[in-house]
């Protein structure tokens, strides 16, 4: 790569590259450890059977199906980020994309791993391809999962195409077998003017269309649910209900990715406080939108009043489940909006604590609308009582899902620049002033 | 037509086709997704053909030794 293309912040945002430290390689063993753990407790539900799990009649889906929904929200994030925020113009958000496409990255395998979990028999998914029906929402949701992982492993490869020659280029003092991996993702990538021109095409072509994925995955997921008659599922806002609370939790997970990034990693300058203020605005509208649509929801049911729903409403506000639903709402919505609106504002450490509030509370948000509605089942909800209470498989298995998905993610921070140094060059910057920037009416930043 | 119909209704209804939905969508994606990452890493080599030789040179030849 020429001389002239080297950018200021390449040096700090190259140096994490420099292989794990022994810190990275405790942090690993403590992941590996978990992990292994969650493989012993799958071990035995799948020798034992899901009689292992609290699962049963008349609840089927309980913690890994919320850590489904909850992992598939996650990778909102990145395509929020990247996408929606490219197709908007939002120049701000070039440092932090790889991050929040990482997370993207990261997060859907374990959440497709959670549906093989729960079907007990894994090989039944399989089903869906021999003797899959065009009418079931499983169908759906197993077309538009497959393909939103498969685009976002596209997108996130193309655009970190460049850095990977970078680190080809420049990384020439690391092990052989890490520059014969930069070599063999580089594809050969030059760095011309012209390629850059197309990248960039690309990229907005496809953010248009990753736009229009994250819309229908997280619909056809809730879709799931809604397209049954159940009580609290069969809801026509359940779907942008599900897609405003994945892009809340993956704003506010990429919020706490920054943050953990910028200390141990030192990268200040590359990850300024500029960048978690413009998140926080967003938080704050995100916010306020699921706030909207909690009320919509919940409103809408208790005027209606039809018993089968007031079973599993009563459930949530006063019964077995109010502890849990009030929790939530207090994490998600009243001391989250309390932090992003008063103390957010250029402290970091107040704005990762909100988002580990936010984050901890959708998923009980999750917990929350799966689990009720089966313990008031519509058919037989009075004289069917179910109960639920997950076992310590649950729990060992949702740990190493966990574990798993942080320990790629920080496997692969030791690896790849986890901030876009050719986004962020301002060699590129000029460069593109000589190309046509100006497509679908939308001005970017620094054209004319 | 009611032959066309009942096809069209098969697809919907029976066991079986949806999986040749969930293929044909990744299958196309693939190979769009390939034209694409082609199109772009081909950037130099299009240039290039497209610019006018320089004289004294063999234009064929410098595009085959690239």
């Amino acid at each position: 790569m020429p001389e002239q293309r080297i950018n200021k912040h390449e040096s700090s945002i190259l140096a994490p590259l420099r292989g794990p430290t022994n810190g990275d390689r405790l942090l690993w063993a403590i992941l590996v450890g978990l992990v292994g753990l969650g493989g012993y407790a799958y071990y035995q539900q799948w020798t034992s059977g899901l009689g292992v799990t609290g699962l049963n009649r008349p609840v089927y889906w309980g913690v890994y199906i919320t850590n489904f929904v909850f992992f598939i929200g996650l990778a909102h994030s990145g395509t929020f980020i990247s996408a929606i925020l490219r197709l908007a113009g939002a120049e701000w958000r070039k440092p932090l994309t790889r991050a929040a496409e990482a997370i993207t990255i990261f997060s859907l395998p374990f959440g497709v791993s959670s549906i093989l979990i729960d079907m007990g028999r894994p090989e039944r998914a399989l089903n869906v391809i021999f003797y899959g029906r065009f009418q079931s929402p499983l169908l759906w949701d197993f077309t538009a999962v497959s393909l939103y992982m498969f685009s976002s492993v596209v997108f996130f490869y193309l655009s970190l195409l460049p850095d990977i020659a970078l680190c080809r280029d420049r990384l020439t003092d690391a092990p052989a077998w890490q520059q014969w991996m930069y070599r063999l993702l580089a594809l050969g990538w030059q760095g011309s003017p012209q390629q850059y021109h197309r990248l960039e095409r690309v990229l907005d072509g496809m953010a248009i269309f990753m736009t229009m994925l994250v819309v229908t995955v997280h619909t056809v997921v809730s879709w799931v649910f809604g397209m049954t008659v159940q009580p609290g599922w069969h809801s026509a806002l359940i779907g942008p209900f599900f897609l405003l609370g994945a892009i809340f939790s993956g704003t506010a997970a990429v919020v706490i990715v920054l943050a953990v990034l910028r200390r141990v990693y030192h990268l200040e300058a590359a990850l300024p406080v500029s960048l978690f203020n413009s998140l926080r605005k967003l938080l704050i509208v995100f916010t306020l939108g699921w706030l909207y649509m909690m009320v919509a929801e919940y409103l809408t049911i208790f005027y209606g009043s039809l018993s089968e729903e007031m079973a599993v409403f009563w459930q949530k506000f006063s019964g077995d489940f109010a502890w849990m639903f009030w929790t939530m709402v207090v994490m998600v919505f009243v001391l989250p909006l309390i932090i992003y609106v008063f103390l957010g504002k250029d402290r970091i450490g107040w704005m990762v604590t909100a988002s580990v509030l936010v984050n901890i509370g959708m998923w009980l948000e999750r917990y929350v609308v799966i689990v009720p509605t089966e313990t008031r089942p519509r058919l037989l909800y009075e004289l069917v009582i179910g109960t639920y209470t997950p076992t310590w498989i649950e729990g060992a298995i949702t740990l190493a899902l966990f574990s798993g998905m942080i320990l790629l993610y920080a496997a692969f921070t030791r690896y790849f620049p986890i901030v876009p140094v050719w986004e962020t060059a301002d060699v590129v910057e000029e460069a593109a002033e000589t190309t046509p920037r100006r497509r679908w009416g939308i001005q970017r930043a620094g054209t004319k | 037509m009611e032959q066309i119909v009942s096809v069209i209704s098969a697809f919907f209804t029976d066991a079986g086709p949806g999986g040749v939905v969930v293929l044909s969508v990744i299958v196309l994606a693939s190979f769009i997704y390939l034209i694409l990452i082609r199109w772009i890493l081909q950037a130099d080599e299009d240039d290039e053909l497209s610019a006018p030789p320089k004289a004294g040179r063999d234009f064929r030849q410098r595009s085959f030794n690239k």
